[in-house]
């Protein structure tokens, strides 16, 4: 190609730099296609790893037999406790989580005019996402079960006499309140950081355009931000549901475990992943291992039931895009 | 349309909770801790005692000895299993005084994975060679120290992969007294505890059923665990000898025998692991499982429910014993029980003793 | 809440912007409902900073005793002895653990979450976009300890027995820099020094890998939706000015790398604070080791081990103040890299001279200026 003349030079510089960035799009689509492969074979093989440890031991009895029954001692052990527990104590959570997590992102995102006290909040948020469950459990240990050094004389008159309003201030123990407590603090800040996030990309005409038109700022939150945003806050939701359903630290010491059905969130609670956590680290016996891999397949099954459910929901309303 | 439905599902779920919070009468024990002990307690025990006593309800959560001591000590349970006795640092912190009642014994084996050598051959290990093991001192297994007491086995070339626990363990308390008794390097730099510095770099499990599942994956690894868990998962065990210098297998028997021995030496509160004791049957590593109850059960706040608890803790001392040995644990000689039936006759509820 | 939302307006694909629905009566909100949604919206973001408050001041008054005995030396001391009467602790080598592990977490997470998301929203089909979505939102749905079990028995032995060896056999012969030596004066060289030791499975690599199974899920998710957001005349107008599929691309991830950032934050944060999968695979021993088969120990794996198993105040103490450095560490990390977004933000600002770039540049608003451009191309 040395012969052609110098003056070309721009045109086939041209041609060669239309070749390479062709070249670059299209590794770069084949990159992409590879690694959303390889990460739906990882959900496979975890996933069918699980299913398949799991469905052996799946019958009606896990669903609808406690471990422990008293009115029939020798009733086969199931795991309707846990899967109640879980049902109850995430339910609360997310009756408490949710409005709070979506207050603090709609805050951030429309707002945190105050620069510093909106950075101030959204590293708070940030931190509190990345704190262990562990250390959030043991907080809600420390407020919700132990209390004796929190609330002393007066503070805990008062608190007696809010118990009909909030049932979790009896007295100190672990209770399904507590657990659901430490979940609901997990949950907030992953709500608002996604919020936050998905409000944000909200084009600004659109707000602009509501505004210009006379809605007042409320107005254009729940009629145009809010539904434009919806598929991602319910995302984070969902997110953050899936994160606490599988947690098992903060329960450890808030929830306490219940080997009979419950459903009075006053009293102990079981839940799906502390039941593994518990069959896991007893003695290697059959019936044991069979509960820990029949209790995850149950819980990832309530999962996908959920998420398709909240799916299935939302895409009834979702009658743009 | 949404938020209608939404408060129809709140609505609907509190009056699910509401329905649920329908009382019932009888009397709740609520007990947490050691896993060890799980087997006897979930299938045996609560059932049996359930069967004979209506009226009372007990509910047992294996999460750990440790997580069962820091319950007890925030009296947020009833009772505590625990696999080593409370420390004393432990016992300043409770709120009142804790009474320790062995309930069963177990040994705690060396169980290992050496690829070549036949799971019927069981290797021989002594306390010295273990301690040095376990210091990083002794590297491979074809060492001449583990070879001397391995006269008829073919060694393989291959690093040793010590394996410990991760969490803070009754067993590592036991075990770590073992080799402080045995070993006066291990007792200067290492010392007993239920959690320690590891000296030798090794892999840290989580809970026993994480030591038993690296040694059962990783060639040339050596791990102590509870017996369940080396006979539940086929592991290969070590036979270890013992103070009269007799390899011993970790049986019940040898545990009973140990135990027979020792029962003189045991102090008044009964916190004693059982170390190396004479006997050429005995086997040198084992512990007894406490359940551990406060001396005063005022915080109970019902003279039903610390009535029902010392009647259930008699039970197991006595009638309870007799499952121990089906359940692959080791039951606690007469003599002990007589101690510990008198222990628990000072048991009171607002100064008034609750057996009589 | 409002108890009634009519038909949402039209998205920015403004297929159908009409105007916006009469008020209905009883909604007519005026300054007071302003002011009602505006101070609710406070009280959750003050909720959070309460919540964290009292998150630092329990950790903070529960490690008192060993701030006052250790003080800073915490931070640079790796010696943990919890036996009573040899008290002696220090943090770093959990520090170590904690940020090496996160850090390979991320090193493998980071691509493989962008391109799925990219693959989800701008090459899948619909059909396909949604089912791989779908199933990505599934894998964040696996609780930890699932992950945990998975990891420790089907992971950990085929890394020991296939992975870490075949990684051995290719790695121990890169030596590009002498950086010390073994026993023995061997020389330490630098990327083959990454694979030094025993091949055990359970050791950094592990955990690097199990973390960053944990945290794809969820970067791609809230990428994908950060990417979903992205008004599509960014895209047409790259596409007119001639740009390939890879440079409208980047039109794009340039106008949504905030969010991007905040979805790789959020990641590395779950990584940090992760627990039960962590202490289920990486070997949970004392040491720095720079060997990716050297088994480690992080800060929320310590807690998870030994919180309760301390048995005196002071072993407490420093239990609970390794909480306080991990807590401080998500802090720093986390303003660390707030700044870098807004200085992102902010050239981006000065580039396209707009006050309100970062959220919505004008489509013009390319790819960085590093490389040429289709359009610097052309007349150039």
């Amino acid at each position: 190609m040395s012969t052609l003349p110098t003056n070309s030079s721009p045109a086939r510089r041209q041609r060669l730099y239309n070749l390479k960035a062709r070249l670059i799009s299209w590794g770069m689509i084949i990159f992409c296609t590879c690694v959303a492969a390889l990460a739906v074979f990882c959900l496979f093989a975890i996933f069918g790893y699980i299913f398949y440890r799991g469905a052996e031991y799946l019958n009606w009895n896990f669903f609808f037999h406690s471990q422990a029954s008293r009115r029939h001692p020798s009733a086969p052990s199931g795991a309707a406790n846990s899967i109640v527990g879980t049902l109850i104590m995430v339910g609360l959570a997310s009756i408490f989580g949710v409005p709070v997590g979506i207050l603090c992102g709609i805050y951030l995102a429309e707002y945190s005019r105050d620069a510093w006290f909106s950075h101030l909040v959204r590293l708070v948020v940030d931190v509190l996402a990345g704190a262990p469950s562990i250390l959030v459990g043991v907080l809600a240990y420390e407020i919700f079960v132990r209390r004796i050094n929190l609330y002393h004389g007066f503070a805990l008159r008062l608190m007696r006499a809010v118990k009909m309003v909030a049932p979790f201030v009896a007295k100190g123990d672990p209770s399904g309140w507590a657990g659901a407590m430490a979940l609901a603090f997990i949950m907030c800040p992953i709500i608002a950081r996604t919020t936050e996030e998905i409000i944000k990309l909200v084009p600004a005409h659109l707000r602009e355009a509501s505004l210009g038109l006379g809605a007042s700022r409320t107005q254009t939150l729940f009629r145009v931000i809010l539904p434009t945003a919806r598929a991602g806050i319910i995302t984070g939701i969902m997110l953050a549901i899936a994160r606490i359903a599988g947690e098992t630290a903060p329960l450890l010491f808030t929830a306490g475990g219940n080997n009979y059905l419950s459903t009075d969130p006053n009293k102990p609670m079981s839940a799906l992943p502390f039941e593994v956590y518990k069959a896991y680290q007893s003695p290697p016996r059959p019936s044991w291992q069979h509960q820990t891999w029949a209790c995850m397949l149950v819980l990832i099954v309530l999962i996908l039931i959920f998420n398709l459910l909240v799916r299935f929901v939302s895409r009834n309303k979702m009658k743009v895009r | 349309m949404s938020y209608p439905s939404k408060t129809r599902l709140l609505t609907s779920v509190a009056a699910i909770l509401a329905a649920g919070a329908v009382a019932h009468a009888a009397t709740d024990i609520r007990g947490a801790g050691s896993t060890f002990v799980a087997p006897i307690m979930l299938k045996k025990w609560i059932p049996q005692y359930e069967k004979t006593h209506p009226h009372v309800e007990i509910d047992y959560q294996a999460v750990g000895s440790g997580t069962g001591i820091k319950d007890i000590t925030a009296q947020t349970v009833n009772f505590c299993g625990s696999d080593a006795p409370m420390t004393d640092s432990q016992m300043r912190h409770t709120p009142t005084a804790v009474l320790h009642f062995p309930e069963v014994a177990g040994p705690v084996v060396m169980s290992y994975n050496l690829p070549g050598v036949p799971p019927s051959t069981h290797v021989h290990l002594d306390g010295k060679t273990l301690a040095n093991i376990y210091l990083g001192r002794i590297r491979h297994w074809d060492n001449s120290a583990i070879k001397a007491l391995n006269p008829n086995v073919t060694l393989p070339h291959l690093r040793i992969l010590v394996v410990h626990r991760s969490d803070g363990s009754g067993t590592t308390y036991i075990f770590t007294g073992y080799l402080s008794s045995v070993s006066k390097r291990w007792k200067q730099h290492v010392g007993q505890s239920t959690m320690v510095r590891w000296p030798a770099m090794g892999r840290g499990g989580n809970g026993s059923s994480g030591v038993a599942g690296i040694v059962q994956k990783t060639r040339g690894a050596i791990g102590y665990v509870e017996f369940a868990y080396a006979m539940d998962g086929h592991l290969p065990y070590a036979l270890m000898v013992n103070k009269a210098g007799v390899p011993q297998k970790p049986t019940i028997h040898g545990v009973v025998v140990a135990q027979a021995a020792l029962v003189k030496h045991l102090p008044k509160d009964f916190r004693l692991p059982i170390i190396n004791p004479p006997g050429k049957k005995a086997y040198p590593i084992s512990g007894f499982t406490y359940l551990i109850i406060y001396k005063d059960m005022d915080y109970m706040r019902s003279h039903a429910k610390a009535l029902a608890t010392v009647k259930f803790i008699h039970w197991i001392l006595t009638k309870g014993q007799n499952y121990a040995k089906s359940m692959q644990y080791a039951r606690l000689p007469s003599n002990m029980q007589k101690r510990l039936i008198a222990q628990l006759k000072t048991v009171t509820y607002k100064g008034q003793p609750l057996l009589k | 809440m409002p108890n009634s939302i009519a038909e949402p307006p039209a998205p920015p694909s403004g297929a159908a912007a009409g105007t916006l629905p009469a008020p209905r009566r009883g909604l007519v909100l005026g300054k007071k409902a302003d002011w009602t949604m505006h101070a609710l919206a406070l009280a959750g973001a003050a909720a959070m900073l309460l919540l964290l408050a009292l998150l630092v001041g329990m950790i903070f008054s529960q490690s008192l005793p060993a701030i006052r005995r250790y003080g800073w030396g915490f931070l640079v001391s790796t010696h943990w002895n919890p036996v009573v009467g040899q008290d002696r602790y220090g943090v770093l080598q959990f520090v170590y653990g904690t940020f090496m592990s996160s850090f390979l977490g991320l090193l493998i997470a980071v691509p493989v979450s962008l391109g799925s998301a990219i693959m989800i929203v701008r090459i899948a089909p619909k059909w396909l976009s949604g089912t791989v979505s779908f199933l990505v939102e599934l894998l964040a749905a696996v609780p930890s300890i699932a992950y945990g079990l998975w990891g420790a028995l089907i992971m950990v032995p085929w890394l020991q027995n296939h992975g870490e060896p075949w990684l051995k056999a290719i790695g121990r012969h890169i030596k590009l820099i002498p950086v010390g030596h073994y026993r023995h004066h061997k020389i330490e060289w630098f990327p083959a020094n990454l694979v030094h030791g025993g091949a055990y499975g359970a050791d950094l690599l592990a955990g690097g890998l199990i973390l960053a199974l944990m945290i794809t899920p969820i970067i791609t998710a809230v990428t994908r939706d950060v990417l979903r957001a992205v008004p599509p005349d960014l895209e047409q107008g790259a596409y007119g000015l001639g740009a390939t599929w890879w440079q409208a691309t980047r039109v794009v991830l340039g106008y949504s790398s905030t969010g991007i950032y905040g979805a790789i934050i959020l990641g590395f944060a779950r990584a940090v604070g992760e627990t039960m999968a962590i202490i289920m695979v990486i070997g949970n021993s004392d040491q720095i080791k720079l060997s990716l088969f050297a088994s480690a120990q992080t800060m929320a794996g310590l807690l998870a081990n030994e919180f309760t198993s301390t048995d005196h105040t002071i072993y407490r103490a420093a239990v609970f103040y390794v909480g306080l450095v991990l807590l401080m560490s998500t802090l720093i990390m986390n303003t660390l890299a707030r700044l870098l977004v807004m200085r992102v933000t902010r050239r981006k600002a000065q580039a396209s001279g707009g006050k309100r770039a970062g959220r919505n540049p004008p489509p013009s608003d390319g790819p960085p200026k590093t490389d040429l451009g289709p359009a610097e191309a052309y007349t150039a």
